[in-house]
């Protein structure tokens, strides 16, 4: 078949089978999509690791050697392990997105790789600095079905007063010495927080995780006591907020819950080196 | 015609846009150097090779409005003709259909005389031929592209849709590969 041949019979099939080129919009409207879907994947990458960031910093990474438990499983419910594979799965997604698109192939995977998490850690620290991260975990926690939240996960890993660890809501100052803590399943406890070092004054309404001692069926000796989250983000810090209660509602809070009272009468029985301090002072 | 057949590709690729004869001068001005190198990266049967050539320009046509001249269109066809010939291969292959066939030696004498320079200069054809048939497709594919079909990095990677620093990579690798291969075989070197 000589070449003019050839091509009269290629013409000869393309009118014959009325074949028409392809619409230069979907071209267009291709390369458009990958360029989108790279761009969405960095963005959602970027949220991945404000919440990253803003997991870590909650992390209390300097508590670790001080906990009890095999180190794996610690460090595992200590990671977290869905924002790290959340972030790598929108790398992996950005980086198929711009590969896809038409000079996409003409960047090296490792420079590429490199720019592209370079990119997210760049807006998710500025997400992260302005707040956004909160917000972007609770959308998640909202409507992600397998995601808990980070408050949850939280509040589950400081709920185990058997171990030592114990969180909740102050509900009660009762002197520098002694509060009252409402935890995640309402159930309250007496803490003796002496032995807290550079403790800072505790308010009612905070959000507290504490190591110590589980002395009694309600009472804990607290050695360590911290912010439940050090950053008051938006909504930790509003409920906060709302959770702090006026003196006619503590003195409401009282009538309705004399067994904290009695509680607080049982921990000064068993404990009278605090009426002893309390009154030299 | 006689000014069309000096026309740019780009300008012929503008004109077959209005007019589907034009496109047949972009066939005829592409069909003997793509069916060489569906010969050179394939060794399928002429027929076999004409098919896909057939199938390599309908598609040409099917998707010239993609063609942008971001590359040139030499770049852009050899890639086409590559992916319809490696996906014919392997179609061929799953169904025990890659039966290869002896090829005329003439097709792998190399027009470059650096080629010639670093593998001896008297490698002949049949002994490049018959050295590359024993590399693997990645090496085999990038050695005809850099040294029979004479085209540059830049346009390798055009063709092979990967980062000129791969193409670099895979020919400094194919080229030892050729070597040992050749050695293999006891084709000599000159120092």
């Amino acid at each position: 078949m000589n070449p003019s041949k050839f091509s009269e019979s290629v013409l000869r099939k393309i009118k014959a089978r009325h074949i028409k080129p392809r619409s230069k919009w979907q071209f267009i409207a291709r390369n458009i999509t990958f360029w989108g879907i790279f761009n969405l994947s960095v963005l959602l990458g970027a949220g991945g690791v404000s919440v990253l960031i803003f997991a870590l910093m909650e992390s209390d990474f300097d508590l670790f050697s001080e906990l009890s438990g095999s180190g794996t499983s610690l460090l595992l419910s200590w990671l977290p392990v869905f924002w790290i594979v959340f972030f790598v799965s929108f790398v992996g997604i950005a980086m198929w997105g711009i590969r896809k698109t038409k000079k996409g192939y003409r960047f090296s995977v490792s420079k590429l790789l490199v720019a592209n998490v370079l990119l997210s850690f760049l807006l998710g620290g500025l997400v992260y600095g302005v707040g956004g991260a909160e917000q972007f975990e609770k959308v998640f926690a909202e409507n992600a079905p397998m995601y808990r939240g980070m408050q949850h996960r939280m509040q589950e890993m400081w709920t185990q007063s058997e171990e030592g660890r114990l969180s909740g809501t102050v509900i009660e100052v009762q002197g520098e010495d002694i509060i009252v803590l409402d935890d995640f399943s309402h159930q309250q406890w007496v803490v003796d927080v002496t032995a807290v070092p550079k403790r800072r004054p505790l308010e009612e309404g905070k959000k507290v995780k504490m190591m110590g001692e589980k002395t009694g069926e309600h009472t804990f000796t607290a050695t360590m006591v911290r912010p439940l989250m050090r950053r008051k983000g938006r909504f930790f810090g509003e409920e906060e907020r709302k959770q702090r209660r006026t003196p006619e509602e503590r003195e409401q809070f009282r009538k309705e819950h004399p067994e904290i009272q009695e509680m607080r009468a049982r921990f000064l029985i068993e404990h009278p080196e605090f009426v002893r301090e309390a009154q030299e002072h | 015609m006689t000014n069309s057949r000096e026309a740019t590709d780009e300008k012929l690729v503008e004109l077959a846009l209005e007019d589907v004869d034009w496109f047949g001068l972009l066939v005829e001005r592409y069909e003997p150097r793509l069916k060489r190198y569906i010969l050179r990266i394939s060794s399928f049967p002429i027929e076999t090779v004409e098919e896909i050539l057939q199938d390599v320009f309908l598609k040409i046509w099917k998707n010239l409005n993609g063609f942008s001249g971001s590359v040139k269109f030499s770049s852009w066809i050899y890639r086409i003709a590559h992916n319809e010939t490696i996906s014919a291969f392997r179609k061929a292959k799953s169904r025990g259909h890659d039966q290869q066939v002896e090829l005329d030696e003439t097709l792998f004498i190399p027009d470059k005389t650096d080629f010639v320079k670093e593998f001896d200069q008297q490698l002949t054809a049949v002994k490049i031929k018959k050295t590359l048939e024993h590399l693997p497709e990645k090496y085999r594919e990038v050695l005809v592209l850099k040294f029979l079909e004479d085209q540059s990095y830049e346009e390798i990677a055009d063709i092979l849709r990967c980062p000129m620093g791969t193409v670099a990579t895979l020919i400094s690798r194919a080229k030892k590969k050729f070597r040992n291969e050749a050695e293999k075989q006891d084709i000599q070197f000159t120092s």
